[in-house]
């Protein structure tokens, strides 16, 4: 970001006016309207795939797509401005990034740490859930919001190429680097981890999935992590922490027992037919 | 003075439906497009199609849905049920800059409206041509139809979906 463009910021503050918006603003930084985060979330993807393969191969982008847009629907926000979408990252690193709004990227390599239908919901219920509690969103710098209210107050009409356009675009770049840093360099804070954890259990569990799964598939992730590795390995709690945590939730009070589904073959058959070999 | 009578009984009537049209909540989509529903329910048939900001008005609200409610559309016509989670009782300013900036300050109808992270801003940002969104535009152009959605959702034994907090 420009420093200047903070400055600046900072010395139009004295403005009673602009005093009286960045005050409504930073009240409302906590509700960044849905267009609005649609635009950073793109952005942000954008970022991450410049340094990762799509893996494109037809049946597993279906399958991740039809599942994660159910779990979405049991999800506490099921529609967001541009919907969910999924893609899988062709690289063996375990890693997912949910860039806000609902565009959520998972790689080959965590698909691996599952092996039914049940183990991948627990992955996307867990993306799904940093998206509904608007993790990405939280990882803006304070700062960013006063150098925005500033730049709308010069923005004025936004015609292309125009300086109060460009200031702005440059507040929105660093809050795109603010949220890129967090999601592949310090990861989130291990509460907010560790709430996206809970909250997908409740998703799975609302779907009709035995959340059991997810402590499953964090099992699987403990044996396949490696330790050093700038996947998970850097940006999360390690699995156990977050095994502990689930199993707590499993056996505490108030857990309905959840009784095996009749169909439980037909999801492991399109679970093995469109990732049985990623 | 029976007519003068019924006339009066007639206006009051009259004057109650004008003030019940006007008590009818308002809101405003928050989502790009949402459909809307012959039933409560993410799987129901889809009438028709709001788009961002299109303001409706709500007709039913029941106690027993707590994520639906039944509206009618800006064109008057489109009638049936949207999540409430597409929904929001502001109305929201479509265009953005320093008019907005401080109508939505002190009246605080619209949160960050002159905050402006648009598509202008997208198009100046992708301009510097560091960033390529080829990716992000395909992945967004995955589309679950609701038809794929149901028979998933069906044949797989999952519960019905109610959306939102439940």
């Amino acid at each position: 970001m420009g420093g200047g463009v903070l400055g600046t910021a900072m010395n139009v503050a004295s403005n009673p006016a602009v005093q009286q918006t960045v005050q409504a603003v930073q009240t409302a930084s906590q509700e960044i309207t849905p267009e609005q985060e649609y635009y950073i979330g793109r952005a942000v993807a954008a970022n991450i795939l410049a340094t990762r393969k799509a893996y494109s191969e037809q049946a597993a982008t279906d399958y991740i797509n039809v599942l994660g847009r159910s779990l979405s629907l049991y999800s506490d926000r099921p529609e967001t401005f541009g919907g969910y979408h999924f893609l899988i990252m062709d690289s063996d690193e375990i890693n997912a990034f949910a860039a806000p709004g609902g565009l959520i990227l998972v790689s080959r390599g965590l698909l691996r740490c599952a092996d039914s239908e049940e183990t991948v919901a627990a992955i996307l219920a867990h993306e799904i859930s940093h998206v509904v509690l608007k993790h990405g969103l939280k990882a803006i710098s304070n700062a960013r919001w006063t150098a925005a209210v500033e730049a709308g107050v010069n923005a004025g009409v936004q015609v292309a190429g125009s300086p109060g356009l460009q200031q702005l675009t440059g507040v929105f770049k660093d809050s795109i680097n603010d949220i890129t840093n967090t999601l592949v360099n310090s990861g989130y804070s291990r509460a907010q981890e560790l709430e996206a954890d809970q909250m997908a259990l409740v998703i799975m569990r609302r779907a009709g999935y035995d959340p059991h799964a997810f402590y499953e598939m964090l099992f699987g992730m403990k044996g396949r992590l490696k330790p050093g590795g700038l996947d998970f390995a850097k940006t999360h709690p390690a699995p156990q922490v977050r095994m502990t945590a689930v199993e707590k939730t499993l056996s505490g009070p108030g857990q309905p027992a959840v009784s095996a589904s009749s169909a439980e073959n037909v999801r492991q058959a399109r679970y093995k037919a469109a990732l049985g070999a990623i | 003075m029976r007519i003068v009578r019924l006339c009066i009984a007639a206006c009051l009537v009259m004057a109650a439906g004008v003030v019940f049209a006007a008590d009818q909540k308002q809101m405003s989509v928050t989502v790009k497009e949402t459909p809307v529903r012959a039933t409560a329910s993410f799987l129901g048939k889809i009438l028709g199609t709001l788009n961002y900001a299109d303001r409706v008005t709500v007709l039913d609200q029941p106690a027993s849905s707590k994520s639906w409610v039944k509206v009618r559309g800006p064109d008057g016509k489109l009638q049936g049920w949207v999540s409430l989670l597409a929904l929001q009782d502001k109305t929201i300013v479509l265009t953005s800059g320093s008019e907005n900036v401080a109508q939505g300050a002190s009246t605080g109808e619209v949160a960050l409206a002159g905050k402006g992270f648009n598509e202008s801003v997208e198009k100046e940002y992708k301009s510097e041509g560091k960033v390529d969104y080829t990716w992000v535009d395909r992945m967004q152009q995955i589309v679950v139809s609701p038809d794929q959605l149901a028979a998933f959702i069906n044949q797989g034994g999952l519960s019905t979906p109610e959306g939102g907090a439940q």
